[in-house]
């Protein structure tokens, strides 16, 4: 079949060499490439790889900080630094710069890029459109669009600007558990799991964040070591720190274990049926994998038959929201003992789970495959 | 063995339910009286509400659980409870109303005290927990249990609740304390250096085949003075897991001829930090 693909992605990345295998490996021809950089620095221009009847897919534009860095720039109206001082910015592994700022310019990108295409005039179809990854990039946007879908979610905290919000809210709702979130983030960045003890006013938080005071200034970094915070000065910085870029506060269900340790799922959903999953083991409130925690499979959890069934239906109901969108990454967690399923996030590049499997294909596989299923049946 | 595990889930704590009502359940029903080992989880708000009604309720109960041999107190995940938070009790209860235990496992340490304890059939003493109070280490070491053979205590840190010193420890250190004991836990401590150089040389080793200094915070300093020992050679194994001692410690005592775990180094100088991937 002769389809043209073209990736939007880092070239460099594992997630676009993935989807070439995947390509070579139905006899399709390779996609075109166009990195991130490119468009963003104007080398190249969008239209020019656009006609009739190309695919287009979005990879994530992380892992590249020439790419971290122009995105912060472009998005710097309203923002913390300007786009000169953004492109100053020096490397250092695991900083967080400005996530907010970043999603601004992020989302400045991709709308340039929808309109652009939009304006080429030539039938195109998008495997998932940046609308729908502008969406799930921010979980109060996804989480309230699924909670207003019916999609079980964890109950959410109202808005908080400050940690003493925080605190006060808690307390009005008799809450002594939640999760702080980066509303813009993903790969665990910037994730608190918190808790306050009423007896003896003690804090404490579980989280990937490391503090760092430098002259007189915070600086942030992702730890793949969870670090536990029990200071209230830590622990105050860093929830301002947050609510400044913007936070996602939710109620911390408790997780189901199994030998032990707390697991989720990641769900790949394609079209309408949850594919691809694993389940991610952990010590820590963490489970994501990149933190050194454990792959399981998700049918060796005892989770009953029926359960396993309503699971996957959650993802897929959590899916459906995004029904432009080709496939999701959804993760779902199932409370102890009870099991009922939460949905807690939906990743729009969430379909990078190396080695496993689905109907012989691995995610890339069945997506190129329900995408040539659709313009088959003409949808 | 017949387990039955309590425990409010966190959907059925959301909706009101309470613990006081599984307990009352279970041992109205007819499968108490067959239950081996009990098992007492998440009961409601554990770091507010002691465990001091659920004991009593077990005691006072003990004639409807005529088979029950092992108990578990705060049987619960960090993702349930902060275990440093977990609000204990006096065990003395249990004690009293079943002679015939074997194993008690706690979870958490706040407030625990284990008073008076006289106990003939109990071979397994289990406390998991972020710091153990002198008073609980105390109680232990006064404790007379003839059948006591594993005692398993970690002692954590004084940030959660371990207020005591090497002074405290060492009483639980003699040879014939507890007559049958053959595995001594003195673990996940934060002066465990103190506590290997304490007891390299203690008697008790003669009797132990199990010696858990794990979890911890060892360094070479006091894997030194295990090295040098003359009676560690006796124990059957020497758990030494997680800790901060060097490669060069690591590869010597591999060679001392017994069962040696020094897996989960804590190397210091690792790279923990992380480029964020977007997905
Ligand atoms: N409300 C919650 N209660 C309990 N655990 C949670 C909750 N929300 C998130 N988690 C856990 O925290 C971790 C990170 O969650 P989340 O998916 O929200 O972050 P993320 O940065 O978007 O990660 P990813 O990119 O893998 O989706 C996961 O292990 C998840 O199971």
């Amino acid at each position: 079949m002769n389809i043209d693909f073209v990736i939007i992605g880092n070239p460099e990345n594992r997630r676009v060499v993935f989807f070439q295998q995947a390509l070579e490996l139905l006899n399709l021809k390779p996609a075109k490439v166009v990195s991130y950089i490119d468009l963003l620095t104007g080398a190249n221009k969008i239209e020019d790889y656009i006609k009739d009847d190309v695919i287009i897919r979005l990879e994530s534009p992380g892992e590249n900080f020439l790419v971290e860095k122009e995105l912060i720039a472009l998005g710097e109206e309203d923002g913390w630094i300007s786009a000169v001082e953004a492109r100053g910015l020096e490397y250092e592994n695991g900083r967080i710069y400005y996530p907010a700022q970043w999603y601004r310019g992020f989302c400045s990108f991709l709308k340039r890029i929808d309109d652009r295409v939009n304006k080429a005039g030539k039938r195109f179809q998008w495997m998932n459109p940046p609308g729908d990854i502008i969406t799930m990039f921010d979980k109060r946007l996804c989480q309230k669009l699924l909670r207003d879908s019916g999609v079980s979610v964890p109950s959410v905290l109202k808005k908080c600007g400050s940690y003493e919000e925080v605190q006060e809210v808690m307390k009005e709702t008799n809450i002594r558990r939640v999760f702080v979130k980066l509303a813009c983030s993903s790969s665990a960045s910037g994730i608190c799991a918190y808790q306050i003890n009423p007896r003896g006013d003690k804090e404490v938080m579980y989280t990937t964040v490391e503090i760092v005071r430098r002259d007189g200034e915070l600086a942030l970094y992702n730890s793949l070591k969870i670090k536990k915070y029990t200071s209230n000065r830590d622990i105050k910085d860093i929830i301002d720190w947050i609510c400044g870029q913007g936070a996602h506060i939710e109620v911390w269900i408790h997780k189901e274990t199994f030998e032990r340790q707390v697991f989720d799922m990641r769900i790949v959903t394609i079209g309408e049926s949850a594919c691809h999953n694993v389940a991610r083991l952990s010590k820590s409130p963490m489970t994501n994998l990149h933190l050194g925690n454990k792959r399981g499979n998700v049918a060796d959890l005892n989770l009953s038959p029926d359960k396993l069934v309503g699971i996957f239906q959650e993802a897929e109901r959590a899916k459906g929201v995004f029904k432009r969108s080709l496939y999701a990454g959804i993760d779902v967690l199932v409370s102890k003992g009870g099991h009922v399923p939460y949905v807690v996030d939906v990743n729009a590049f969430g379909d990078l789970i190396p080695g496993i499997l689905y109907k012989g294909r691995d995610t890339y596989g069945a997506e190129i495959e329900e995408m040539i299923n659709n313009i088959e049946r003409g949808d | 063995m017949i387990k039955e595990r309590l425990a409010l889930t966190y959907d059925e704590y959301e909706e009101g339910k309470t613990f006081t009502e599984l307990m009352e359940n279970f041992v109205g029903s007819p499968n108490a009286k067959e239950v081996e080992y009990l098992e007492v989880g998440f009961w409601g708000e554990p770091y507010d509400e002691s465990s001091d009604n659920i004991v009593k309720f077990i005691a006072e109960n003990s004639s409807k659980l005529p088979k029950l041999k092992g108990i578990f107190i705060g049987d619960m995940e960090s993702d349930e409870c902060e275990i440093s938070w977990i609000e204990q009790c006096d065990m003395a209860p249990l004690f009293g109303a079943f002679p015939q235990l074997e194993e008690l496992v706690i979870k958490g340490s706040n407030n625990l005290r284990l008073s008076s304890l006289n106990h003939a059939n109990l071979k397994k003493l289990v406390i998991i927990c972020g710091g153990l109070g002198k008073d609980a280490i105390e109680d232990i070491s006064k404790a007379q249990l003839p059948n006591l053979e594993h005692l398993e205590l970690y002692l954590g840190e004084d940030n959660y609740g371990f207020d005591g010193s090497i002074e405290d420890i060492k009483p639980l250190m003699k040879k014939g304390l507890f007559p049958k004991l053959k595995y001594l836990g003195l673990k996940d401590s934060e002066i465990q250096d103190e506590i290997a150089v304490e007891i390299a040389e203690a008697p008790i080793l003669e009797q132990l085949e199990v010696l858990d200094l794990s979890q911890g915070t060892l360094t070479d300093e006091g894997a030194q003075t295990l090295l040098n020992s003359s009676k560690i050679k006796n124990l059957k194994k020497l758990d030494l897991s997680y800790h901060y001692m060097s490669e060069g410690m690591m590869k010597k005592l591999k060679t001392i001829g017994i069962d040696v775990d020094v897996s989960d180094p804590q190397g210091e100088d690792e790279e923990y930090r992380y480029p964020a991937v977007t997905e």
